[in-house]
């Protein structure tokens, strides 16, 4: 079975599996799994960073916050302009990614890092300042929900997951594809070897900033999602707890990994769920979940699982045909880039 | 050969526990709705912690006297850390509370931008809600609803009897300094309005960041021919700024006067000499000789090992509230129509007698005070008290909301 029918099988079977829950979970589980995609978008945003480019980036907030703002902003302008509100908020996001997209990818490391940071502060301090327009501290709430279709509502916790669903799934398949193309290609040599990629020929500056973008307008399409979830863009979005649990899902989960986002992001808002309700730290928690990760599973929970199964089909074929050919080994549907960290 | 078995369980211990773990949440059911449910969101993490802890102190301790039952009913509080500014964490425990825990009743919440968001929440879903700190002015004016009750304050509405006394004082000519937030400008700005409105002139306006460390060039730029300096800063901030007035000399030349916050009872044993003859204003004080205070203040310092502060007096007073409707209403709880049988309530509190308007904020005492040394420690005397001040002062609510909101007046005093 070849990589691509495995991640369509797996696609269908997530498919599926969300397409049940409505039946069997209660409203309030509904809205988590809900807050959960809305987050694994964010965290694929930043995976495209660090499992293809090697970006940390604690700045992904930057273009979640831009969207959330744009839309209720936009909204409250013009009244009734579900789609067009929706574009906007998309816009803001490539804008933010487009602007800055040269400044950044200039740097590498731990100067990515700090360099996304800063944005997010700058970010923070003219929508905490500028009460005029962003609402200051207090934010913007009464953000409603659109009529997406005349006569369909996405005003209730149900028909808003299931639109949650289709962009999550859509965002997912798109991704697949970005990532598998030649230019995705490309962008997993420039994480291995930058200089080798600019000898071949390659633009790389051009390379990384097109997937920078990229990575901007995924970090827009949750952002706009989860405005349009809670009404009510306000500061706090662009937080470094915000980015940095992007990050952290992205890791949880597996850099470079097609699903691991979405394991990620699943993880920390049920842990936090569950665990928020018997103590008040659980931050805690999650640093710990975090350390166990970095210890025994460097490569996060898919990655694992994806070299669990490599190992044990690698121990079959050496037993029967004492053979074994790496292009064969990747057995999982979910590993995107099998050969990361090695 | 055993050694790499031992890294595989331990690999899979692991992950089988971080997969299992959240998902034993999904099977703890909701329990049948026998007593009333008290769901409290207050900051127990962040910059709010210290308000959060006395707010579920004064709370508890009240709940404690009357052994969690009112109107027939037990009382169950559930209390969830929001906390401090992250509008989508309390949403997400509003909504936890609301969907899986049916709370009746929403209570609690520190800052006000959580407030607002949490204002329409309870719209949404018809549940009462009783705002047990969270200030902002249009919480029950321009953007109140049915929902809303505030045993607590209304930001600019203390402010508002202090700016007359300041002018009553002598004082003509009046500096204008807060913390650079929309709580800043509706403390401050209520104390100017009046302050104006009998004649008195703002002569300028600086407005220092929220956690400003040094206020050394904020304080420079102090015009010298002021007669008063009126402002507002909580906490940490508050501390700074009292102390570095005082070491720039100012103390003395031109008087400080603000709101309660800037001396309160934590911080003023570290403030000290420095805060000597600071006015500042509060709905509470430590020192109030009324017998409920008397017994409220013995009780807390009884049971907590400290004295209460304002914030520990809000959070009883919360639960006072809804005990005492809940006597009312015989146990029952019914969205708008119990907000409303809160609205009517006239209650003793240690503050002095509580009372509400239609929109939900408190009509209450206002208490002056100054600092003092009473037996060897400092403490803010009450030297005037203005009685039963509601949020529209001396206007009627359509004028009062028909003027400029504070939140939106910054830089606009001097002309």
């Amino acid at each position: 079975m070849s990589n691509k029918t495995k991640t369509l099988i797996f696609l269908l079977v997530l498919l599926g599996v969300l397409c049940v829950l409505p039946l069997i979970l209660s409203t309030y589980y509904l809205g988590v799994v809900t807050s959960a995609l809305i987050l694994g978008i964010l965290a694929m945003s930043a995976n495209l960073l660090l499992g293809f480019l090697g970006l940390a980036s604690v700045g992904q907030a930057a273009f979640f916050g831009v969207a959330s703002y744009a839309v209720a902003i936009y909204t409250r302008s013009a009244e009734g302009a579900a789609w067009s509100a929706l574009g906007i908020g998309l816009l803001a996001a490539l804008g933010a990614g487009l602007l800055f997209g040269p400044l950044a990818i200039r740097t590498r490391d731990i100067f990515f890092l700090v360099i996304m940071l800063a944005f997010c502060q700058i970010l923070y301090g003219i929508t905490y300042s500028w009460r005029s327009v962003t609402g200051g501290d207090d934010g913007l709430p009464g953000l409603a929900r659109p009529d997406l279709i005349p006569g369909v509502s996405l005003d209730n916790a149900l028909s808003y997951y299931a639109f949650v669903v289709v962009v999550f799934l859509l965002v997912t398949a798109g991704f697949r594809l970005f990532v598998n193309s030649p230019f995705g290609l490309v962008l997993k040599g420039i994480r291995d070897s930058e200089s080798r990629m600019r000898a071949l020929g390659y633009n790389v500056w051009l390379y990384k900033y097109i997937a920078f973008t990229v990575s901007a307008l995924l970090g827009g399409v949750s952002g706009i999602l989860h405005a349009y979830y809670y009404g009510c863009p306000n500061p706090a979005d662009f937080s470094l707890i915000h980015s940095s649990s992007a990050l952290l899902m992205v890791i949880l989960g597996g850099p470079g990994t097609l699903f691991g986002p979405l394991a990620g992001s699943l993880i920390i808002v049920f842990v936090r769920e569950f665990v928020s309700s018997i103590t008040d730290r659980w931050l805690i928690v999650l640093g710990l979940a975090y350390v166990c990760t970095v210890l025994f599973f460097p490569n996060g929970l898919m990655g694992t699982i994806a070299s669990m199964g490599k190992r044990s089909s690698k121990d079959r074929l050496q037993t029967k045909e004492s053979l074994s050919e790496p292009s064969k080994q990747e057995s999982s549907a979910d590993l995107v880039s099998a050969d990361r960290s090695k | 050969m055993k050694r790499r078995l031992f890294t595989s369980l331990t690999r899979l211990l692991v992950l089988l526990l971080m997969v299992c773990v959240p998902s034993f949440g999904i099977h703890t059911l909701a329990q049948a709705a026998e007593p009333v449910k008290v769901g409290y969101t207050i900051s127990l993490s962040g910059v709010y912690t210290a308000l959060g802890v006395d707010l579920r102190d004064g709370l508890n301790l009240y709940m404690d006297e009357i052994g969690h039952k009112a109107g027939g009913r037990d009382i169950k509080v559930l209390v969830e850390d929001i906390g401090s500014n992250q509008v989508s964490r309390a949403l997400d425990a509003a909504r936890k509370l609301a969907e899986k825990d049916h709370i009746d009743i929403l209570a609690g919440v520190v800052g006000s931008g959580s407030a607002y968001a949490l204002a329409e929440f309870v719209e949404k879903h018809k549940i009462p809600f009783v705002i047990s700190n969270a200030g902002a002015d249009d919480l029950t004016q321009r953007k109140s609803n049915p929902f809303i009750v505030r045993p607590a304050f209304v930001n600019s509405a203390g402010s508002h009897p202090l700016g007359e006394w300041l002018y009553d004082k002598g004082y003509r000519k009046a500096v204008l300094m807060g913390a650079d937030y929309a709580a800043g400008y509706e403390h401050v700005g209520g104390i100017a309005r009046t302050f104006e409105k009998k004649g008195g002139k703002v002569i300028q306006e600086i407005w220092p960041p929220l956690g400003t460390k040094d206020y050394a060039p904020y304080l420079a730029k102090i015009d010298r021919n002021a007669d008063v300096v009126m402002v507002f800063f909580a906490g940490a901030d508050a501390l700074r700024f009292v102390k570095q007035y005082a070491d720039y000399g100012l103390k003395g030349k031109i008087p400080l006067a603000g709101k309660g916050y800037l001396v309160d009872d934590k911080i003023l044993p570290k403030q000290g000499k420095a805060a000597e003859g600071v006015v500042t204003e509060s709905h509470w004080c430590l020192l109030l000789d009324t017998p409920e205070n008397k017994r409220f203040t013995e009780a807390y310092t009884k049971k907590y090992g400290h004295p209460p502060t304002l914030y520990s007096e809000q959070g009883y007073l919360t639960a006072k509230l809804i005990a005492d409707t809940l006597n009312k209403t015989k146990g029952k709880v019914d969205g708008a129509k119990f907000t409303e049988a809160m609205r009517s309530l006239e209650m003793k509190a240690p503050r002095g007698l509580v009372k509400f308007d239609k929109l939900g904020a408190p009509i209450q005492n206002s208490y002056i005070r100054e600092v003092k040394k009473v037996k060897g420690s400092w403490q803010s005397v009450p030297i005037k008290t203005y009685p039963m001040v509601n949020q529209f002062w001396i206007w009627s609510p359509e004028e009062f909301m028909k003027m400029p909101a504070y939140s939106g007046m910054k830089g606009k005093w001097t002309k």
